[in-house]
């Protein structure tokens, strides 16, 4: 969904965490607080480099009681097409960028009684500011962290300075290699949940191997870091089997928009992807879906949010 | 749900329901814990309620748990087993015995019981006329009771029950 | 045209009406509205919590930080959009709101519910018309887990909290086809922080009373057998909701703000396009819907009347 509302921030500094992660501080130009959130939220950040903008999601790290400033941390990834390259290469401090409100889509479970965290690489990130929210609150936790080696692992000192014995580190190089294993997930209280961050590999692994430990779905939690999404919209063509009309959607048209004009009714209400009333049925064609409330299993039945999703090069509608 | 232990209580009133249903969880191979609440064993209720705590807080990931008692039984545990961790997936419990329903008045927010259809009652509180509804909660395990007023010389319910 | 139509915030779009996801953004992004109801309502509000408050008021003890949150966002947004009638200073944790039209000072350290006369939620409602519902986004579904509602369309918060939402919708009959309530549940579930949205709901009530609780039932229910074709227009009213859906960032709430408005069909029909489409929605609109609503048994009654009305217009 287009979420039109934006902050404008500042870098205010940069801290170099390990030979390929670094931590920014952003706040607000004018010193006026900035939205309050909970533990495993995240933000995203549009930055300008020439003609592109880098439009890039990151979890903010800083304990969220912190209201003044987001704190974000960014690896640069082998195969960058260009973001995290550009936050390592040429974002610096005093730097202007337009930010979302916070999002979370990886909250700490309400009903938990114990917290038990595995963390792969840069995956320790959304689970800085959960950590921080169940000290804060007395809650029960335990991370286990995974890294190539102590020199690579993010935030290190200041994890074991701050959660001591909490923190389980693995590290897959050096003298006494150690392999972080899903079996300490076994024989928990009833009450634990368990939480991934980390590669998709990873993430994969252990939510199998916590369904054969015996968790139940509701208390596996578990967050991707997604690749970007394509914003370029392109014209496109549409014929609508019921009535024989063909139309064609411009570039800055929306579908809806189109079959609107044509004098086709279709119910909707939100226009922004969000309310589901303007779901359509697809019989031909190729969509690009940029909505927000249709299921996997809707876009496999070809169904498409008229209002934001578009087709490439033409569709045929069941209209 | 990978179920690692089936973990039982039952009282009298529900034994032979719960006996049949572990012997099913015996034959998956699946380990069964099976506690009966005898009344010689436990002198009041709130013993009893304890001891079935101590047992639930033991409990690891994977346990499911079925009750087979009494109705008065069921909230309390049902209670202490989500407080403990217990997911509403991750237990049934099944209730034996003399079912009062607890009728929920809008008037004066109190209950009052209704037998075994009963479809309308007077609040004992404070009089108003209730018909029971079908509208269940679970915080107060009670049903929603629907004024009733007389209107063009029958009698007009709130809502259809 | 009164003042009254003019600002009446009439929720049919369409010549018929049927269960749907009305909702669209909210621009601007403000959930209270002062209208010129104010003193009324909030005098009614407060006598109302005054003589029965676990009737209109009900929380669950973990939603004390979403409640300060409903303070922050209602009293920023009060002196923001209504200056001139309210004020809010901050010093640090220091804050202090004044209420210009009850004539009002409260000081109190924000986050200290010793500070307060009642509870964050009961306290900061008693300055604003609308009704106020805090729904607990946990373990992947919502839970109704606070509210401060005074002008209840026929429905117990005592009774209702601590439901699903799923649960609070079930006695509506048909809202559960095509698994609309779990479509709306998820769409709910899906609103984010800075981004509010905004829907109406309506119906068609015998008499003029804000505080229609299933309680009284047996009092205001009593109107329904007195509609008649002549006294219709000043009867029966039209009551709209206007309900706004905020998340709340930090405890991850949504909050519900409910404004109720109501008009007479007399003054309603000073809007011949209105009083035209609401008889074809009723011309049209299946039983289910009346008998839910409670309108069925003067339904006709009120399609005679506006008939009359319009033909009426037309000479």
């Amino acid at each position: 969904m287009q979420t039109k509302a934006k902050w404008k921030v500042i870098v205010s500094k940069i801290f170099r965490e390990t030979v390929d992660v670094k931590r920014f501080i952003l706040s607000s130009p004018s010193g006026a607080p900035l939205p309050a959130f909970g533990g495993g939220s995240h933000i995203t950040t549009w930055v300008r480099d020439g003609n592109t903008v880098w439009e890039r999601q990151y979890s903010l790290i800083n304990d969220a009681a912190q209201t003044g400033h987001y704190e974000i941390a960014v690896k640069l990834q082998p195969s960058s097409r260009g973001g995290s390259r550009f936050w390592h290469e040429a974002v610096h401090e005093g730097m202007e960028l337009d930010i979302s409100y916070p999002k979370n889509h990886f909250p700490l479970s309400f009903s938990a009684k114990h917290h038990l965290f595995y963390a792969a690489g840069i995956g320790i990130t959304p689970f800085l500011s959960m950590m921080a929210e169940l000290k804060r609150k007395g809650g029960s936790f335990e991370l286990h962290y995974a890294a190539r080696s102590k020199e690579q692992c993010a935030f290190y000192d200041f994890l074991r300075q701050q959660y001591g014995d909490c923190v389980r580190f693995y590290f897959s190089q050096g003298e006494q290699p150690q392999r972080m294993l899903p079996d300490g997930m076994k024989d928990q209280p009833v009450g634990t949940h368990v939480y991934f961050c980390g590669p998709h590999t990873m993430v994969a692994q252990f939510r199998e191997a916590a369904q054969s430990c015996g968790y139940i779905p509701e208390k596996i939690h578990y967050e991707l870091f997604q690749a970007p999404v394509q914003t370029d919209p392109q014209p496109f063509d549409v014929e609508l089997k019921k009535s024989g009309k063909l139309l064609r959607v411009e570039k800055d048209q929306s579908l809806l928009d189109a079959l609107l004009d044509a004098g086709v009714r279709v119910p909707c209400s939100c226009r922004a992807g969000g309310c589901g009333t303007c779901a359509i049925r697809v019989l031909a064609g190729e969509v690009e879906h940029h909505d927000a409330c249709l299921t996997e299993e809707e876009k496999r039945e070809n169904i498409m949010i008229a209002c934001v999703s578009r087709g490439k090069g033409k569709l045929l509608l069941d209209l | 749900m990978n179920v690692r232990k089936y973990l039982f209580f039952f009282d009298a009133l529900g034994q032979n329901a719960a006996r049949s249903r572990i012997n099913e969880c015996a034959r998956a191979n699946t380990a069964v814990e099976a506690h009966e609440l005898t009344d010689e064993a436990f002198p009041d209720r709130s013993a009893l309620l304890q001891q079935v705590r101590k047992c639930l807080s033991a409990q690891k990931i994977g346990t499911f748990l079925h009750v087979y008692a009494a109705w008065e039984l069921l909230q309390p545990i049902r209670q202490m087993a989500a407080e403990i961790g217990f997911a509403e997936k991750e237990m049934e419990l099944v209730g034996f015995g003399e079912k009062a329903k607890n009728v929920f008045c809008p008037g004066c927010q109190k209950m009052s019981t209704a037998a075994a259809g009963d479809a309308v009652l007077i609040c004992r509180h404070c009089g108003l006329k209730l018909s029971v509804s079908s509208h269940y909660s679970r915080r107060l395990d009670a049903y929603l009771g629907y004024a009733v007023i007389p209107y063009n010389g029958k009698e007009s319910i709130n809502r259809r029950s | 045209m009164n003042s009254v139509t003019a600002r009446f915030p009439f929720p049919l779009k369409e010549d018929y009406y049927r269960y749907s996801n009305n909702s669209v953004l909210l621009d601007p992004p403000v959930a209270i509205e002062i209208t010129p109801e104010y003193q009324e309502e909030i005098e009614l509000k407060r006598r109302l919590l005054a003589e029965n408050h676990s009737q209109f008021y009900q929380s669950l003890s973990h939603t004390l930080e979403a409640q300060w949150e409903v303070v922050q966002l209602l009293l920023e947004q009060l002196a923001e959009y209504y200056p001139e009638q309210f004020d809010l200073v901050r010093k640090g944790d220091f804050w202090t709101f004044t209420n210009r039209l009850t004539k009002e000072t409260e000081r109190f350290i924000f986050g200290r519910a010793a500070d307060l006369p009642c509870e964050p939620l009961d306290f900061v409602g008693r300055h604003v018309q609308e009704d106020l519902i805090l729904m607990g986004h946990r373990d992947g579904d919502l839970y109704l887990d606070a509210g401060q509602l005074c002008f209840p369309s026929n429905w117990s918060l005592a009774f209702d909290l601590g439901m699903t939402f799923v649960e609070l919708h079930s006695p509506i009959p048909r809202f559960s086809d095509n698994n609309l309530d779990k479509k709306v549940r998820d769409f709910i579930m899906r609103i984010e922080p800075g981004t509010p949205w905004v829907r109406r709901n309506w119906g068609l009530n015998a008499g003029r009373r804000l505080d229609t609780t299933p309680g009284t039932f047996h009092i205001w229910g009593q109107e329904r057998g007195k509609v008649t074709e002549e006294n219709a227009g000043e009867l029966v009213h039209m009551r709209v909701e206007v309900q706004k859906l905020f998340r709340l960032p930090r405890s991850y709430f949504i909050l519900f703000t409910i404004h109720t408005h109501l008009i007479s069909l007399k003054e309603l029909s000073q809007n011949r396009e209105w009083a035209a489409r609401l008889l074809a929605v009723l011309t049209e609109i299946p039983d289910f819907i009346s008998e839910y609503k409670g309108f069925h048994p003067y339904k006709d009654s009120v399609i005679r009347y506006l008939s009359r009305v319009l033909d009426e217009a037309r000479e």
